[in-house]
């Protein structure tokens, strides 16, 4: 009763959104609107599972946009997602969506939902920005250093062809792009936290690091699973500020936010042997960090260094599901290189520590990430090869991705790949390691 | 300003027709030795300095073709600017959709590396290129990154030169230039190791360049049909690129090329990329 209630509810405040972003404009400059870009993006993935050959992933969805421009000021910026899927892989959940970014329409296996919906006007050197709208932070690709002001969807673990696909939120945005110094001043009054897959489905987390040290199967009968309140627009709003400036030829920048966490902290609600409740809370905790990025010849370099000093985590104890803060921190390395003959490569290395202390985190103490992907085009872009690697060192487990694109026409693409998941299942990849898998994406983007 | 780089070109122009006065009265230029050929390095350098306007707007019109016949077209937002050592270059995609509102903005400088930058909406970032690597395709079409930047001149640093007779062409004087990279390293990163090409003396604008590989093969010809004066200085308007090797090639034609010489800084900043298509007055 109070799901559908909350689910009414978030349907009547996105609409709402809706008109009145759209509304308001349009009543004052209606004659004045002009059409800038506008796109729509039909897509159908699927996928066999690589141990069976069954179809693991169906899923088909269409994304139209539009930017319109009013005046010498004003620019609308609108996405719509349109998704339908019938497999194991799933739409994963919404539950930890604030009710105002849930999806207008929320079935089981039909999605539609504003991508983004934004309204800014320039003044001068400033930006301002008020709606539904992603904050891009960060240098490194997938890599989340210090570009962890947006939620980010899990639903296919890592296995899509941009990483992170950010998860837009309602908020305010201020940039200031003047001689010298960038400043980029965010606040996002929506305490949407992240998109993971829902239980059951192919990318549900397994591994005990990720489910508060418990082994078995969460979403068992015996176990009841909840969400914490995502509803506390102002409590968990997300803020951040992040000053740029160039060095030379280098680029450097400082940030801080502070806003909810985007992995679950699991909780032990109730303890009654009959059906525990396990909340997947996501505590606030504040974050500190840098950026640099410096070219040199044919390579560019990324270096990303963030601290967050009360991180929220998972303790091992006799208490099932304590919990503590730590110190965490982060530093990642990534470089570009335009190689010979018309090859790309991205190499990169992540170091993600956490301060020792009693009891011992779930997690390990310390992860090393490494990503390698090197990629080139044929017959003038009409075909590309790319190739990438996703490694734990500290696990020893990864995954192997390979894809052929083939642009048939302008507006007609076909791609073809297989991504092969191995090692420990008490790991961040190997814990999938039975969800490997060959693929075909089907686009057309008219 | 203007004045200045007139005056610049008109003493340019006069050393030049002294030294091919004077080189007509000699032996055949072509036949004397690269590093000898004083006609061919000035006219090489005065292409190379050739005015450009401080700043164009124009609507850029590619077509791309195989060697099957099949078509595949882009049309972009290209802002061109030359202020005083650095030459800024954006390219704001439009359509197709698929590669719409992505941009690719570069600024070369006379005294450092140049800074390319690439907006892929997929990625929500303003991504920072490497450097370098002249030779590579730009975004699927027949010309180099290097092309690009270049537009239509020959870095002198990276080439020497030699004058050749002038020809007669559809009631044109042009001007032979040969032009030959000068050490392995220029050639590997242009992609080119020689060229020859026919140049309009009147413009400073190459009207026909066939370029040759590292191997000395046939590798592409460049034609450009039409040239216009945009504020103070010519700009191809219609060229052609037909790549030997592949049976590729791409057409480029301009439509609605203005100058605008108060052109805004930010159609050239990095972080202004991400908000899509500039306003131009």
């Amino acid at each position: 009763m109070s799901q559908s209630l909350q689910r009414r509810s978030s349907r009547r405040i996105s609409i709402a959104a809706l008109c009145l972003s759209l509304g308001l404009p349009g009543l004052t400059w209606a004659s004045t609107f002009e059409t800038v870009s506008q796109r729509s993006e039909l897509e159908y993935w699927v996928g066999a599972d690589g141990e069976e050959g069954r179809i693991a992933l169906s899923r088909l969805s269409l994304r139209p946009s539009i930017q319109l421009r009013a005046g010498t000021h004003w620019d609308i910026d609108m996405a719509a997602r349109l998704e339908a899927a019938y497999d194991r892989t799933g739409l994963g959940t919404v539950r930890s969506f604030s009710p105002a970014a849930r999806p207008l329409i929320d079935g089981d296996h039909v999605r539609l939902g504003i991508d983004r919906l934004v309204i800014s006007r320039r003044f001068g050197d400033n930006r301002l920005s008020l709606g539904k709208q992603t904050v891009p932070w960060g240098v490194l690709d997938g890599l989340q250093i210090t570009d962890r002001f947006d939620p980010v969807r899990r639903r296919d673990f890592v296995l899509t062809e941009v990483r992170p696909e950010r998860l837009a939120r309602w908020g305010l945005r201020w940039r200031h792009d003047g001689e010298g110094l960038r400043a980029d001043l965010a606040v996002a009054f929506d305490p949407t936290v992240n998109q993971l897959a829902q239980s059951g489905d192919r990318f549900e987390p397994m591994a005990p690091r990720l489910r508060g040290g418990l082994d078995g199967d969460l979403a068992g009968a015996s176990i009841a699973l909840r969400q914490s309140d995502r509803g506390r627009y102002w409590h968990d709003a997300t803020f951040g500020l992040r000053l740029g400036h160039s060095l030379g030829r280098a680029d450097v920048s400082l940030l801080a936010l502070s806003g909810p966490d985007t992995d679950p902290l699991l909780q032990l609600i109730s303890s009654d042997s009959r059906q525990p409740l396990i909340e997947l809370d996501y505590p606030r905790r504040e974050l500190i960090g840098a950026t640099l990025e410096v070219p040199e010849g044919s390579r560019v370099w990324r270096m990303e260094l963030a601290h967050i000093p009360d991180q929220p985590l998972n303790t091992e104890s006799t208490t099932p599901l304590s919990s503590d803060r730590r110190g965490r921190t982060l530093a990642g390395l990534g470089m570009d290189w335009n190689a010979p003959r018309g090859w790309f490569v991205n190499a990169q290395l992540a170091v993600d520590h956490i301060d020792g202390g009693r009891p011992e985190a779930v997690r390990p103490r310390t992860d090393v990430i490494t990503t390698l992907r090197a990629q080139r085009g044929f017959m003038q872009d009409e075909l590309k090869w790319r190739s990438e690697i996703l490694a734990s060192l500290s696990d020893g487990d990864g995954v192997v991705r390979s894809a052929f694109d083939w642009q048939a026409s302008d507006a007609l693409s076909l791609s073809m790949g297989f991504d092969w998941l191995f090692g420990t299942r008490k790991g961040l990849f190997g814990q999938y390691r039975d969800a490997s898998q060959l693929w075909s994406r089907t686009r057309l983007v008219f | 300003m203007l004045e200045r780089r007139l005056n610049r070109l008109s003493r340019a122009s006069l050393l030049l027709s002294l030294l091919f006065m004077s080189a007509s009265q000699a032996e055949e230029p072509s036949a004397q030795p690269w590093s000898d050929n004083p006609e061919g390095v000035a006219l090489g350098q005065l292409i190379h300095a050739r005015p450009a306007s401080s700043g164009r707007v124009g609507v850029m019109n590619f077509h791309l073709i195989n060697k099957r016949g099949r078509s595949r077209e882009r049309t972009a937002l290209m802002a061109h600017s030359e202020i005083e050592e650095t030459t800024r270059v954006a390219i704001y995609f439009t359509s197709p959709a698929s590669i719409q509102n992505t941009v690719f903005l570069n600024h070369e400088h006379v005294s450092q590396d140049n800074d390319s930058w690439l907006y892929l909406p997929a990625t929500e970032r303003v991504r920072r290129l490497p450097a370098s690597e002249r030779a590579d395709p730009f975004m699927g079409t027949d010309l180099s990154y290097g092309d690009i930047r270049d537009n239509f001149r020959f870095p002198i640093e990276h080439w020497e030169f030699r004058a050749g007779a002038l020809v007669s062409e559809r009631d044109r004087e042009l001007r032979i230039l040969e032009g030959q990279a000068r050490n392995e390293e220029s050639a590997r990163e242009m992609g080119y190791g020689r060229f020859e090409a026919l140049i309009d003396e009147t413009t400073l604008f190459p009207v026909r360049i066939e370029y040759f590989d590292i191997h000395d093969k046939a590798l592409k010809q460049v034609t450009v049909s039409q040239v216009g004066q945009v504020g103070e200085a010519w700009t191809a308007l219609s060229f052609e690129v037909e790549n030997h090797q592949t049976g590729h090639r791409t057409e480029v034609f301009f439509e609605d090329m203005r100058f605008v010489p108060d052109l805004n800084e930010r159609v050239f900043q990095p972080t202004a990329l991400a908000d899509g298509l500039p306003r131009i007055p």
